[in-house]
């Protein structure tokens, strides 16, 4: 085996590629060639470098914006379904039959008779598609709220709490990702979000006993006002308790201490 | 992909979830440069969800998206080449990419890529094509459009070259 | 001990702030549009102005100030809070895309900055009440966060801005302003004055629980989604709607001015 030969079934015969019977002629080339020896050394150090090297991991910014995107396509979709009666083109064709088979009545009964069928299956088909896709679309707005929720910049996490306004039936998941929100959150217009949008379900029980208990952490004082706005609202009475313990605070400010008056008087 | 050409775009979540980080190293071991490569893998898939209808069904997903990948970095470079206050494509090489890899190898691995910067754009693409990206030359073959035994031929001459520069740096 | 420490801090800084001759202290900033600038316990007024450099320039504001008495020369000024590796009072800290830069000084040296800041930068402000700062900032083009208590006047801002003021008035005017991103913009006692450009998408919610507001839009699609006890709220879509532009106040006024 000549120099050039060797070289061009170097790469194959380093990653085990090169059959038998050709492996043996390289090696036999080799004992001799201390040039392609040496060819053959620096391509196995730099092809271990290069196939060791680890894949780098983007940042979740990617994936966000791509869910984004997606979800800008998806709304488009639906617009475009629903402005459309949105018939497949299969439908299309079996209503022209229709047609020509009403004509036909007698003739073609039984061919009547399966297309109408086959055109309420479609109607069905469809809607179990847009509801299926509203169903996906709900998923993904979950999970793109949960994990912007876990970003840096505070515009971003108030995106991920306005996102949930979009949710029509928010699970347990989403609702303690808002209180957490409410509760930890490190910037005060965030937390102020989370606790507007959890009032949308004050009607539930359990959402208004997280806004109590958050009520009785806060400390920022137009959180304390939004919160007991909400709960008075509701005639939450459990409220109470915190709203005196505000009261009883000297350093509260005037403007918190006056809703909590109007507060007291509605509840009690 | 069929049923996303259908309109089904949630499977495009999919596409996303399995190709994304593959993607993304294959603009990185090319531009070197992180945010630059998160942006090219996002207009990447911009074009997939708004291409999608162009996808013909008889060619591998894979070498369709590798094509729109290749043209994506190929408009990036014919930009660079416009702003040239930027830095030049061969020999510049951008050190916010090894800083921060940890441990096992540092040295070897930035002389790799310092080496790397080294190449022709046509080399890059070929080295991070087979080796980085793990493609099968037959892969290969359908992105790029050329034999395998051409392509064989590619990989192996961007090795050598490659040899050349890695070991004239200290 | 700590006391006495800070005591003569003071005194220190009160001769010595800015012990360099007329220097300006810089800092320079590789992608600044991907980087962070976080300011915080400034006591005095921030004045902050955008501009398309690569590097964060702070320049002290008057010659006086930056006097070394004799006695001083050959040492450094310390302080309670840090170190101050500037020379101007202030300490410097760089933490990956982060810049954190946070006054030294006691609350009782009341000490005006100016700083020039690469514009594509996002700005982080933080201001306890026990600081008298207003804060002042023109041309910046990325996201304002703003924790304070006092005065927050932006120009020719873009955002997205999320504000959060307790005594002091927040007014706003843009150029070029982000659409599609939200905003969030909260006071106490004080009021918000807002200028918004008229053909901006948004969907506006004001709030203002014993405030009243006003502005020049036309509001005749409006919901009501909230009774509050007081207070008025008033939900609508400019524009068609679009991202979420959230005003609140307790007892200030709101002003949502219709711009060009």
């Amino acid at each position: 085996m000549k120099c050039e030969d060797v070289e061009s079934v170097m790469i194959d015969y380093l990653d085990n590629t090169l059959e038998e019977a050709h492996r043996h002629e390289v090696e036999k080339h080799l004992e001799t060639c201390e040039r392609c020896l040496d060819e053959l050394k620096d391509f196995q150090q730099i092809l271990h470098t290069v196939d060791s090297t680890e894949m780098e991991q983007p940042d979740e910014t990617l994936r966000i914006n791509f869910y984004h995107m997606l979800h800008g396509e998806m709304n488009k979709q639906v617009l475009q379904n629903r402005k459309q009666p949105a018939m497949p083109l299969s439908m299309r064709r079996s209503s022209t039959w229709l047609r020509l088979a009403a004509a036909m009545v007698l003739l073609l009964a039984g061919t009547f008779i399966g297309l109408s069928v086959r055109f309420v299956i479609n109607r069905q088909q469809e809607n179990e598609q847009v509801a299926s896709m509203k169903n996906e679309m709900q998923e993904m707005k979950e999970l793109m709220m949960l994990s912007m929720l876990k970003l840096e910049s505070p515009s971003q996490r108030l995106q991920a709490v306005n996102y949930t306004d979009d949710i029509q039936a928010p699970d347990a998941k989403v609702l303690n990702a808002l209180t957490e929100t409410l509760n930890n959150d490190r910037n005060i217009n965030v937390r102020l979000a989370a606790a507007y949008s959890l009032s949308k379900y004050a009607d539930r029980q359990s959402v208004r006993d997280s806004l109590v208990a958050s009520l009785s952490m806060q400390t920022e004082p137009i959180i304390q006002v939004v919160l007991m706005n909400i709960l008075v609202e509701k005639r939450e009475s459990s409220t109470i308790k915190p709203i005196q313990k505000i009261i009883s605070d000297e350093k509260a400010m005037k403007e918190v201490k006056d809703v909590t008056q109007k507060g007291l008087k509605i509840l009690l | 992909m069929k049923r996303v050409k259908e309109g089904n775009l949630a499977e495009l979540s999919l596409l996303f979830e399995r190709y994304h980080v593959k993607l993304y190293n294959f603009m990185l071991r090319l531009t070197f440069d992180k945010m630059v490569s998160q942006d090219l893998t996002q207009n990447l898939f911009y074009r997939i969800i708004k291409y999608r209808h162009t996808f013909k069904e008889d060619h591998s997903f894979k070498s369709w998206i590798y094509q729109l990948a290749r043209n994506i970095h190929y408009d990036f470079c014919k930009q660079q080449q416009k702003d040239t206050e930027r830095y030049t494509q061969v020999g510049e090489y951008n050190e916010n990419l090894s800083e921060e890899r940890e441990g096992f190898n540092e040295e070897e691995y930035e002389k790799l890529e310092r080496a790397m910067a080294r190449l022709s754009p046509e080399q890059k693409e070929i080295l991070v094509l087979s080796r980085f990206q793990g493609l099968k030359y037959e892969e290969i073959s359908s992105i790029r459009d050329l034999s395998v035994p051409a392509i064989k031929v590619q990989v192996h001459r961007a090795i050598r070259q490659l040899r050349e520069h890695y070991f004239k740096l200290t | 001990m700590k006391t006495k420490m800070i005591l003569s801090g003071s005194i220190f800084a009160l001769l010595m702030a800015g012990s360099l001759t007329a220097q300006e202290y810089k800092v320079n900033v590789e992608n600044a549009k991907n980087s962070k600038l976080s300011l915080g316990s400034f006591t005095g007024d921030l004045k902050i102005e955008g501009y398309a450099g690569n590097e964060i320039i702070f320049s002290p504001v008057s010659e006086e100030e930056v006097k070394v008495p004799d006695r001083a020369k050959g040492l450094k000024p310390v302080y309670g809070g840090g170190v101050d590796n500037t020379g101007v009072g202030l300490s410097v800290e760089k933490n990956g895309s982060e810049i954190s830069i946070t006054c030294l000084l006691p609350f009782t040296n009341s000490k005006e900055y100016t700083v020039k800041v690469p514009e594509n930068m996002s700005i982080e402000v933080n201001s306890e009440c026990q600081y008298n700062n207003n804060i002042y900032i023109n041309g910046m083009k990325n996201e304002i966060e703003i924790q304070s208590c006092h005065s927050i006047i932006l120009k020719g801002v873009t955002g997205p801005l999320v504000l959060s003021t307790i005594a002091g008035d927040i007014e706003v005017t843009f150029s070029n302003m982000a659409s599609g991103k939200p905003f969030s913009i909260n006071s106490i006692s004080g009021e918000i004055d807002i200028t918004l450009p008229a053909n901006i998408a948004a969907d506006v919610e004001m709030s203002a629980v014993s405030g009243r507001m006003y502005s020049d839009f036309d509001f005749s699609n409006k919901s009501k989604d909230m009774n509050q006890i007081g207070g008025n709220e008033l939900n609508t879509k400019l524009n068609g709607g679009g991202a979420k532009f959230s005003i609140v106040t307790v007892s200030g006024n709101i002003y949502l001015r219709k711009g060009v």
